[in-house]
């Protein structure tokens, strides 16, 4: 607004034709040959390959659950990046949405007995259902004042919401025999996980998204291109609900058993919202691999433990230490986060030639303003 | 009857002890918000660092309170400095959200920190004035006013109507805002940001080492004490009373206590938590009928 505002409207469409013209051309004039096509699909195919492997060459049965926790972060940071990365509104009451799906697919599929898929269907719909609510809040305030009300609503729903009746005594969610050891269900959370990506390069491509993401960069301007400022917002909370329920959903039934002591609170709030932006805001291959970082850090610093010598054994305690001072250098020297660090990976993979220097001109989305209601 | 008086008169007292902690936590948000547009979500948790530092400095090290108090509140200020130092100063040109998360990064960092030191347990902090403490806690209704508890309402009130006295007369007061406003044109007329922004964050810490030494000593100290107990209604009473008023967190830091204690003595037990439904009400009427909060002027 304030760049706009500075320029004059030759100087500022001058600029923006010129430049977008000069990098298209540099663009145009370079093709990967065939074998530098090869090259670049194997990549991407080989990390899947490897993904899709892990379940079975892992050597414990509860090391698929490691995988499990981490496709199902991988879901949240999905979730996290429609409304912080596309929107650029603040959440920090996702562990309430992801709560209500554990819950909530835990009583349909275990206490009332109807299939799994109903289940985690019925979960991924109450995340919609509360993220929808939530959405009417966001269409009054924006930015800070959001956060805080997602803030008031998380503390709620942990302390209040997930402690009515038999909710406080916990329910069991358990899976059908087909699943029940831990490599065949990290296939289905997997399996959802792959879903939910295609969902979001879907969501990007389309209308939906495009106009979501006017509505972040400007909502006035947005408002003033016809785009329904009101529906796009309320449907960028349905899906992100809708992916954070069923993340939950997928989260119950790994643990088998959802009570209110699973830590639906602010620390796994912050958590989410961390490898979010460690993963880098709007770029979904970043925060995946932020999600990915943070459900295994303990992990890995015990694997390094074992098997680099003289590397220390670290205390549990220190991990969220670890996290905050990765957020803290990310955000200090690529705002972007991982996302920016990988940027000439992902240029190269999408057929441009491998340049260090991608990473300085990352132009991904910071996301949000100072809201005043 | 006189049961329903006694029940307002107990939410009124309690209301007023979990509320002053709230508005003394909010206080220090604003004053941040008012200077810097930041939401410093770390504010709470430097406020446990201080009482952490007067546990370890009375009851471990052995010197005398009041010295250990003071010990306290420097390390705090110092804290908030370094915070402001490190951490906000690199990020100065970063997206609000950004900065906000950055500050929660902090606080999840200093409980962690807490944890390895102090570990786990319950710590408990004795109160400034022992012996009057127990005689007046005998009394069946009174005893909820003990000195402590009115020194830190004492406490709250000074602090909110001297900022908002700071603010409002003083130039270096005036500076501040003037540079939460245009900080170009203020950097044009010579006033340096990065000693503003060092100024109001030792402020902060100051507000945030006060509120800790003074409150702990009415509760029990655990890691991560204030940003579990009082940071969520902190931040929704400053947002009732108006985000960028400082008498504004005084007010609605006591009308959440008040209102959702007496909310807690009416409401039947089956009912979770019926204080956090009550804020939370309180805040979504607040954005629906006047979203500026209470007593919200500009800057």
């Amino acid at each position: 607004m304030t760049d706009l505002a500075k320029l004059s409207p030759e100087e500022h469409l001058g600029s923006e034709l010129h430049g977008e013209h000069a990098a298209a051309s540099a663009e145009a004039d370079f093709h990967p040959s065939g074998a530098g096509w090869a090259a670049r699909i194997s990549v991407p195919a080989a990390v899947v390959a490897l993904i899709l492997a892990l379940p079975v060459i892992l050597p414990y049965d509860y090391q698929a659950d490691i995988v499990s926790l981490a496709a199902i972060y991988g879901c949240v940071a999905l979730s996290m990046n429609v409304l912080v990365g596309y929107l650029g509104q603040l959440s920090l009451g996702h562990q309430a949405f992801f709560g209500v799906g554990a819950f909530a697919s835990a009583v349909v599929a275990t206490r009332w007995g109807y299939p799994l898929p109903l289940g985690m269907l019925a979960g991924a719909a109450s995340g919609a259902f509360t993220a929808v609510l939530l959405g009417y809040v966001a269409l009054r305030v924006r930015g800070l004042y959001l956060a805080i009300v997602t803030l008031a609503y998380g503390l709620l729903a942990e302390v209040s919401l997930f402690q009515f009746g038999f909710l406080a005594q916990g329910v069991p969610a358990s899976r059908p025999e087909a699943l029940a050891s831990p490599r065949a269900y990290s296939y289905v959370v997997l399996g959802c996980l792959a879903l939910l990506f295609v969902l979001d390069i879907r969501l990007v491509k389309s209308k939906a998204g495009r106009a979501i993401q006017a509505i972040r960069d400007d909502e006035r301007v947005a408002q003033s291109f016809g785009i329904n400022v009101t529906r796009y917002k309320l449907l960028a909370f349905i899906i992100s609900g809708t992916f954070a329920g069923l993340a939950g959903a997928l989260f119950g039934h790994m643990l088998g058993y959802v009570s209110s002591e699973n830590e639906f609170n602010l620390v796994l709030a912050l958590t989410f919202v961390l490898m979010t932006v460690v993963g880098g805001l709007g770029n979904r291959v970043g925060v995946l691999m932020g999600a990915v970082v943070f459900a295994t850090l303990d992990e890995i610093l015990d694997a390094m433990h074992t098997f680099i010598p003289y590397f220390p054994e670290v205390n549990p305690v220190v991990v969220p230490v670890i996290g905050a001072a990765l957020l803290v250098i990310t955000l200090i020297q690529f705002p972007g986060g991982i996302g920016q660090q990988i940027q000439p990976i992902q240029r190269w993979v999408r057929g441009g030639r491998f340049d260090m220097h991608a990473m300085h001109e990352y132009h991904g989305s910071g996301g949000g303003i100072v809201g005043r209601p | 009857m006189a049961d329903f008086f006694e029940s307002v008169f107990r939410a009124l007292m309690v209301g007023m002890v979990t509320g002053t902690i709230y508005g003394l936590i909010g206080l220090g948000i604003v004053l941040i918000y008012k200077a810097q547009r930041i939401i410093n979500f770390a504010q709470a948790e430097v406020a446990t660092f201080a009482a952490f530092m007067l546990y370890l400095f009375h009851a471990r090290v052995g010197a005398p309170y009041v010295v250990a108090m003071l010990i306290a509140i420097v390390l705090a200020v110092a804290l908030s400095v370094g915070i402001e130092r490190i951490v906000i100063r690199p990020l100065r040109d970063a997206p609000d959200v950004t900065v906000f998360v950055a500050t929660a990064g902090v606080a999840l960092f200093l409980i962690a920190m807490t944890f390895l030191i102090g570990g786990a347990n319950i710590l408990i902090v004795d109160p400034l004035f022992g012996e009057i403490e127990t005689r007046i806690a005998e009394q069946p209704l009174l005893g909820l006013l003990s000195p402590q508890r009115l020194m830190v309402l004492a406490v709250l009130i000074a602090f909110s109507l001297s900022l908002a006295w700071f603010f409002a007369k003083k130039p270096l007061g005036r500076a501040i805002l003037a540079m939460s406003a245009e900080p170009f044109a203020v950097r044009l007329a010579g006033i340096s940001a990065d000693r503003m922004s060092t100024f109001v964050w030792g402020l902060t810490g100051l507000l945030a080492g006060v509120a800790g030494v003074v409150f702990i000593p009415t509760s029990a100290l655990t890691p991560g004490y204030f940003t579990a107990n009082a940071l969520i209604p902190a931040l929704t009473s400053i947002v009732v009373g108006g985000l960028t008023s400082l008498p504004g967190a005084l007010v609605g830091g006591l009308l959440i206590g008040f209102l959702s204690e007496l909310t807690a003595q009416f409401t039947p037990a089956t009912v979770p938590s019926p204080n956090i439904i009550a804020a939370f009400v309180i805040l979504l009427l607040t954005l629906l009928f006047r979203p500026k909060g209470l007593l919200a002027r500009e800057a």
